[in-house]
């Protein structure tokens, strides 16, 4: 970040102000840095402990319902940046997204309650989770990934909708061309009723506040919390490597990428499946949260809520994301009169986004109309100005052009 | 064996009926596709907001206490608020929410259309029914059953899919025998080259989601007047079913939507009967996997679809 | 050419789209450390030839091998991992990403490291990192005074230049072999044009054999040992510079006439 120290009619401004008159680009530079983050995680850590003052010496009641909003907030937080990085990072629609955190539920579900009398502890259930999350992202997008970009889409979409019809259908043992598969009173998923009495998460008692089996909504948003930490974490390193580069170049022009070597289909579908694997984990977090499994949970007016957290925040930015879920979750609770209003509301919120502001309140990157660069997703930001083209302006002399070329002919040495 | 040969002509009429509602909502996938290269996520609620507007015409004139009309021009009424309705709002959806768009990347106008999805389940949802909302079928149409050999099915069923037919034999003809159909296909291959040859693409554009939106209104007031009930999530499912089958035919192709829709509806009876009632819907899904991978330009599509 | 090593060996290249022959049985040699250039007139299939070579389009018959091993029927990226580095017509950079970062994508296809590996901080990861910083580094060398001071900005703010240099910069950072040049002129002005010349001599000089389009003929003249010229997806001739200048069927079918080339 070319943060210039600008002297506007003699007046110094300070990095805060240069920093907010930069864009989107600036702060998210700024957010993103272990200075700010690492406290506003700490600070983000002691919610429950301020609540639980407030509730101890001046009786407040509502404590509890906070806490409970602040650990849905993050786990919110944690998909937002889950569906970050299929959408932001790597350019993929994902629209059957909130399906997987689905299968994360219904699979820790199936691994820690009465349903199929098995229960896991904590580190086996969450391999099982992962591997079964992987197994259907793979599913899903190994065939799609070799076709064009609005087709994961659709296919996406009619996942979605096919994991609600199987959750719901196999509460009894399929019947096919007449034979029944499996016994009798074989009840994988609940049906309608979903899971119930699902174990909650079993911790190793080595930590403080919250050893043994995890009860309180409070553990439950530090776990949340701890996740969106972990996977800003993996977004902010990934960013800065080799893997993050090849994403962001596949969003942004397949065959250049191609061209400079990246392996489009790989890295498609791994960064599909990440983020497939994280939405699962935090959907195993969730079963054992509030202790069920319901089909009702996972369709596709979640995934929009999703995606209109992420581009709200805006695209491809980490704090961005962050903040879209905590505005998405926290806003109807405020305006409680038109909670009936919810979808409403912030489909029509979505559909002004994606026309007159579609790189969000924070993001660097948008689908504005592509111009001649070329690209999926484009560039739209105030940061810097376009320079000015070099009409031979500088090379007036001869012996500038013939040092200039100088310059150049002469093979550099290397150190 | 013989189970199957006794059955196979109930499921094929009864495939061929749902085929038939397919078919109309394919065509309009498969008409914007062509044009704008976009998957119109919204036009399966579309779709169910024509349901609904027969169903209030419906309502109005039997239970409401407005003239009694005789039935048949009730539902004269209910079809013509149905396509009169989801066309204006096809068109309307492209002008505020596509065409500011219309420029970017493929992948833009897809999300404002899930966002338009949303908006369109919402407000019905919240305004006029989270529910099923029954539809006054049996004061409208008689209930009468024909039996044809072993085959039975209801007589509306029967007539609404000749009427489906007729509806998408006008389409063939305009797309394929007038000179806007040429305009249509002309912009289709080349948007900028259609332009310059004089063609106005807005309006094409325009026309465009008005027939697709149109057929989709006939098919909600299909639906509606086949099952009697209507629900805000109607369009969901049929979006799905309806973008498989446009797939199948060769999503661009106008003749291959129809085909896909039957060939679908048919599919997906055969299994629903023979195989398993719980798991119909995953034909859809597996037929549609199973498209992308052997042959993803459909049966009638010539468009490369792989990655170059 | 018995005297050179060849690099690029193209053999019979042929792609047709659907009744459309693009290019019909092309064949040429590039020896190692040449720079050759591709010229003709708009259509004639030059920019076809790239895409087949570099395997984004895929050819209907013939081959193409680099040092002996076959690039038809390879994916793209493979291509490039065997030595294959080229600009665009229509300049591909990254533009949301920076400088630095289209030009460290230019190491992806040498450096070694993993979406796990980068996550913790793997010895490997890291190391591979710190050397495609290097040799990014490195490549910065050729374009000091442009792209150094905009190594952070997103590439689309840069002015129409810097993009074709950071393109061809981003291609050096891929260590090819065989570079690909598609019409880098074009747009420039005569001082750019230099720069140009400049620039493509010392990549030779490092060692790098060049193909490139281009329509400017003067710089064509200027830099080239060989040209090959093509029309209507066939090769017309191929030869020196002043040869092919000459030649009546060239002159005929391209250059016009009277083009006076001052050297």
């Amino acid at each position: 970040m070319t943060a210039r120290t600008e002297t506007i009619q003699g007046e110094r401004r300070s990095a805060l102000r240069q920093i907010w008159e930069a864009g989107p680009y600036a702060w998210n530079q700024a957010l993103i840095t272990p200075v700010f983050l690492v406290p506003f995680f700490l600070v983000a850590a002691t919610v429950p402990l301020v609540t639980q003052y407030f509730v101890d010496n001046y009786g407040w009641t509502g404590g509890e319902f906070w806490v409970r909003i602040a650990a849905t907030c993050a786990m919110y937080a944690a998909l937002a940046l889950a569906l970050n990085l299929a959408v932001g990072y790597a350019g993929l629609l994902n629209l059957g997204f909130i399906a997987f955190f689905g299968i994360g539920s219904y699979t820790y579900a199936l691994v820690a309650s009465d349903q199929l009398h098995v229960h896991l502890a904590l580190a086996p259930a969450l391999l099982v989770v992962v591997l079964v999350t992987m197994f259907f992202a793979l599913l899903v997008a190994a065939p799609s990934l070799r076709l064009r970009g609005d087709y994961l889409a659709i296919v996406t979409l009619a996942f979605g909708l096919i994991m609600r019809e199987l959750t719901l259908d196999l509460d009894r043992p399929p019947v096919l061309v007449g034979h029944q598969f499996g016994p009798t009173g074989l009840n994988l998923t609940g049906g309608t009723e979903g899971v119930h009495l699902v174990d909650p998460l079993r911790l190793p008692d080595a930590f403080p506040l919250i050893h043994g089996a995890a009860l309180q909504s409070r553990t439950y948003y530090w776990i949340f919390l701890g996740l969106t930490a972990l996977f800003a974490y993996f977004l902010l390193r990934w960013r800065a490597s080799r893997t993050g580069r090849a994403w962001m170049a596949l969003r942004e022009d397949e065959i250049a990428a191609r061209v400079m070597g990246v392996n489009s289909y790989r890295y498609r579908l791994m960064a599909f499946t990440a983020s497939a694997v994280m939405a699962g984990v935090v959907g195993m977090v969730d079963a054992a949260y509030i202790h069920n499994a319901f089909p009702g949970n996972y369709d596709i007016q979640q995934t929009v809520l999703v995606f209109i957290m992420v581009i709200l925040g805006g695209l491809a930015s980490i704090p961005g994301a962050i903040f879209g879920a905590v505005i998405v979750t926290v806003l109807p609770f405020i305006l409680q009169p038109l909670v009936l209003y919810k979808y409403l509301i912030f489909a029509v919120i979505l559909i002004a986004l994606m026309i007159f502001r579609p790189q969000g309140l924070m993001g660097t990157v948008s689908m504005r109309p592509r111009r001649a660069l070329g690209g999926t997703l484009e560039l739209f930001t105030e940061r810097v100005e376009p320079e000015e083209q070099e009409v031979g302006a500088e090379a007036a002399s001869t012996a500038e052009v013939e040092a200039a070329s100088g310059a150049i002919v002469a093979p550099p040495q290397r150190e | 064996m013989d189970y199957f040969l006794q059955n196979f002509p109930q499921q094929l009429i009864n495939g061929l009926e749902t085929g038939s509602l397919y078919a109309l909502v394919a065509l309009g996938y498969t008409l914007v596709y062509g044009i704008l290269q976009m998957l119109n996520f919204a036009h399966g609620d579309v779709y169910m907001v024509g349901a609904f507007l027969a169903t209030g015409v419906a309502v109005l004139f039997v239970h409401g206490s407005v003239a009694a009309l005789p039935a048949a021009v009730v539902v004269v009424l209910m079809v013509l608020a149905a396509m009169g309705g989801s066309g204006l709002l096809g068109i309307a959806i492209e002008r505020v929410a596509y065409r500011p768009l219309r420029d970017s990347n493929r992948l833009a106008p897809l999300i404002t259309a899930i966002g338009v999805s949303l908006l369109l389940e919402s407000v019905v949802q919240v305004r006029i029914s989270p529910g099923t909302v029954l539809v006054p079928t049996n004061a409208l149409v008689p209930q009468v059953v024909a039996h044809i050999g072993s085959v039975a099915t209801p007589v509306i069923a029967l007539v609404l899919m000749a009427l489906a037919v007729l509806l998408m034999v006008g389409l063939d003809l305009f797309v394929f025998r007038t000179r806007f159909g040429a305009a249509m296909r002309a912009t289709a291959q080349d948007r900028e080259a259609a332009s310059f040859m004089g063609i106005d693409v807005n309006r094409v554009i325009v026309v465009t989601f008005l027939l697709g939106s149109a057929l989709a209104g006939f098919g909600g007031v299909l639906e509606g007047l086949r099952f009697s009930t209507v629900d805000f999530f109607m369009g969901y499912l049929i979006g799905i079913k309806a973008f498989t089958a446009a797939v199948i035919g060769g999503i661009g192709n106008v003749r291959g939507a129809m085909v896909g829709g039957f060939l679908l509806g048919v599919l997906e009876s055969l299994g629903g009967g023979f195989v398993s009632t719980a798991f119909q819907d995953t034909f859809a899904f597996m037929a549609l996997i199973l498209v992308l991978l052997l042959r993803p330009q459909g049966l009638f599509g010539e468009r490369p679809v792989e990655r170059a | 050419m018995s005297d050179r090593q060849v690099l690029l060996d193209v053999r019979g290249l042929t792609v047709t789209f659907g009744g459309l022959i693009a290019v019909d049985g092309l064949s040429f040699q590039v020896g190692k450390g040449e720079i050759v250039s591709l010229v003709g007139p708009n259509g004639a299939g030059k920019t076809t030839v790239f895409n087949l070579i570099s395997g984004v389009l895929r050819a209907t018959h013939g081959s193409a091998r680099l040092l002996g091993q076959e690039l038809i029927g390879l994916p793209v990226h493979r291509v490039t991992h065997r030595g294959v580095a080229r600009t665009f017509q229509n300049n591909r950079v990254f533009p949301q990403l920076t400088v630095r970062e289209n030009l460290l994508l230019g190491t992806h296809h040498w450096t070694r490291s993993g979406m796990l590996g980068s996550l913790v901080f793997w010895p490997r990861a890291i190391r591979a990192e710190r050397r495609a910083q290097t040799e990014v580094d490195h490549a910065i060398e050729l374009f000091r005074e442009r792209l150094q001071p905009r190594l952070e900005d997103p590439a689309y703010s840069l002015s129409y230049a810097n993009r074709r240099r950071l393109e061809i910069a981003r291609a050096l950072v891929a260590m090819p072999r065989l570079l690909l040049l598609d019409e880098p002129a074009a747009g420039m002005n005569p001082y750019e044009r230099l720069e140009l010349a400049g620039l493509i001599r010392a990549m030779r000089d490092r060692g790098l054999t060049i193909l490139l389009i281009e329509h400017h003929m003067p710089l064509v003249m200027d830099i080239s040992s060989r040209v090959i010229v093509m029309d209507h997806g066939i090769k017309i001739t191929e030869g020196r510079p002043e040869e092919v200048h000459q030649d009546p069927r060239v002159v005929e079918a391209y250059l016009g006439r009277g083009v006076v080339v001052r050297r």
